[in-house]
């Protein structure tokens, strides 16, 4: 038992009063979960088609890869925000806090505008095969500028829970910057990398707007979550739900995974 | 050899001067000071984690003022260790060989014959989170030593340690630096643990070398009443051994006056000695007490200062000067007065014997 267990010890109302706003928390992000997965179960039989397949496949591929987009790229710059003090340091937090706060559609939209096909940049990109508007790249560039600032948020705080003796240690026995980032800091701030990988793949999967405003063909699930509820109605759209449900909940026994296996 | 010249550094709240350090090849030298004194912070820019604003700092006549840390030759043991937690104690030691591409086999035998060494070569494919303190150390050291430095440099190795830990790693040191003879400089607040280890000691206050000297000038030869103060938390009684038998030793301070001091290892009669008393250890009354303590001297008291709750009493007769720490209601009861004849009482125990080096 820990000390912090003493803590509210002979507070018996205060303490049912705390319970009781805390289990109307729970309660409230419990019981739609258990309605879907009610209503879904039914339905799921008629919505393991083809394309609802193929859309959630499409899903965790273009998650993954975005998510791994976010990690290389995330990390360098988590290690920099980490570890320097430099000019234009807040304003660079400032632009990674701005997918959060930005709605998705209005994010896709900049994305759009910056690098469709008809924009300088897309069309230096096209030839490449790089062509945003309703292709697979165009889901992949939405979801990493919704998904990245977690990746690089998760890392940095990893890189902060490096103490920083123990890399002037490794360069005072003689081992290069490059050395010590490989051979210490990273691989102590693995964990906190992969909860980031983590982070922005669930992220990624959960993207609706900017995938609408971008790309909408070829269809993710989340879109097609959409689709099918104005086409095909409530009960087919809670079927496909559940099997992005069941992804989803892959991801956060990851999560749980990282944390537990110490 | 490390040099210091006219080095100037302004780091973490810290602003250090210091116009000349010198520590020569094969010798233990101790920076000491009160903690704020900064130190650290010079040792840390002879490692080269800092960058000075002036001076120079020149490695075995290398001017390494402008070299990245790992190129400049020394291995820094910080105070935590900072072993590093991914890695075995065989990784942990073998990582300077590695990063200087020494041969795999070469690393092999290498760690094996640093671990033999120290006595961990049981503890090598160990975590270091599942090390004590000494053991931690030990490895710390074994770190060090094996990429065969110019010098080693170590932030307060002892503070982290228990007490009787810090004893066993402290002899140990001494050891392995009187059998390897490696450079070493060492930081520390503890004047005792400076002059048991130290072949040169330099003095810091305020970001400021106050003196560099021997032990026995540093201590015995105090140049301003900074140092005097800083040396002489503890009392220091200067003295020849005139004997020594199964752990005990008499030290004669002053004709007339002996000191009886436990000491393990053996002294030579005639050894020039310090002897170190901590103030708080001192009993003070007006007549001689029976009891433990063997030392009883007779002493005529010099100054009574206020130190917070707490009364310091100096006192002094032939060259032997003591000050002792009594409790306000012990003052009063004695009623002490300048000049007032005293007996300062302390147990063998409490004293302690640091030979003097040559």
């Amino acid at each position: 038992m820990s000390k912090k267990a003493g803590l509210l010890s002979g507070a018996r109302n205060f303490l049912l009063a705390l319970s009781g706003f805390a289990s109307i928390v729970v309660a409230m992000l419990t019981i739609p979960i258990l309605f879907l997965a009610l209503k879904g179960a039914s339905a799921v039989s008629e919505a393991l088609r083809t394309e609802a397949l193929k859309a959630v496949a499409l899903s965790l591929e273009a998650g993954a890869l975005s998510a791994t987009l976010s990690t290389i790229f995330g990390v360098p710059l988590a290690y920099i925000l980490s570890r320097l003090d430099f000019k234009g340091k807040g304003l660079v937090e400032s632009i990674l806090d701005l997918p959060l706060i930005l709605p998705h559609t209005v994010a896709g939209i900049a994305v759009l505008l910056a690098f469709s096909s008809r924009s300088p940049l897309g069309s230096a990109l096209t030839p490449l095969g790089l062509r945003i508007e309703d292709s697979f790249w165009g889901i992949v560039l939405a979801m990493t500028f919704v998904s990245a600032p977690f990746a690089v948020d998760f890392s940095r705080r990893g890189f902060d829970s490096v103490d920083v003796d123990l890399e002037l240690v490794a360069r005072s026995l003689g081992a290069s910057p490059t050395r010590v980032f490989l051979t210490v800091s990273l691989p102590l701030a693995s964990r906190a990398v992969a909860t980031g990988w983590l982070m922005s793949m669930a992220r990624s999967i959960s993207e609706v707007g900017a995938i609408m405003v971008v790309a909408y063909h070829p269809t993710v699930g989340s879109v097609l979550v959409l689709e099918w509820l104005a086409i095909r109605g409530l009960r087919a759209a809670a079927g496909l739900s559940l099997i992005l449900l069941v992804a989803s909940l892959a991801v956060l026994a990851g999560l749980r995974f990282l944390r537990w296996f110490r | 050899m490390i040099e210091v010249r006219g080095l100037h550094v302004k780091a973490g709240g810290f602003d250090v001067k210091v116009e000349r350090l010198m520590i020569g090849r094969g010798e233990y030298g101790v920076i000491m000071g009160p903690s704020g004194a900064g130190k650290t912070i010079l040792l840390e820019t002879i490692a080269g984690f800092w960058k000075p604003l002036e001076g120079k700092i020149v490695i075995d006549g290398v001017d390494v003022t402008k070299l990245p840390p790992e190129r400049r030759g020394l291995s820094f043991v910080p105070q935590d260790y900072a072993l590093w937690p991914h890695l075995t104690v065989f990784e942990n030691i073998a990582y300077g060989l590695k990063a200087r591409r020494v041969p795999e086999e070469e690393v092999k035998r290498r760690v094996l014959e640093v671990s033999e060494v120290m006595g961990i070569r049981h503890l090598l494919q160990r975590s270091p989170k599942t090390l004590s303190g000494g053991e931690m150390q030990r490895v710390a050291l074994a770190r060090a030593l094996v990429v065969e430095p110019k010098a080693i440099l170590l932030d307060e190795p002892l503070s982290s340690l228990d007490a009787k830990t810090r004893e066993s790693i402290k002899d140990f040191l001494k050891e392995l630096h009187g059998r390897l003879g490696f450079t070493a400089l060492h930081v520390t607040h503890d004047p005792i643990e400076a002059a048991e280890l130290g072949d040169r000691i330099a003095v810091m206050a305020e970001g400021k070398i106050v003196q560099v000297g021997k032990p026995s000038e540093v201590f015995g030869r105090p140049e301003s009443l900074e140092v005097a103060w800083l040396t002489g938390r503890p009392n220091v009684i200067k003295g020849t051994v005139s004997d020594w038998r199964g752990g005990v030793a008499v030290v004669r301070a002053s004709p007339g006056v002996d000191v009886v001091a436990i000491h393990r290892s053996p002294l030579r009669e005639g050894e020039r000695v310090l002897v170190f008393v901590m103030p708080e250890d001192i009993v003070v009354s007006k007549t001689p007490q029976q009891g433990s303590a063997r030392n009883v001297l007779e002493l005529h008291v010099a100054s009574v200062e206020d130190k917070g709750p707490l009364k310091l009493v100096k006192a002094r007769k032939d060259g032997v000067k003591l000050r002792a720490l009594i409790t306000r209601g012990a003052y009063e009861e004695l009623g002490l007065t300048k000049g007032d004849r005293v007996y300062m009482q302390f147990k063998a125990s409490a004293a302690r014997v640091v030979p003097l080096k040559a």
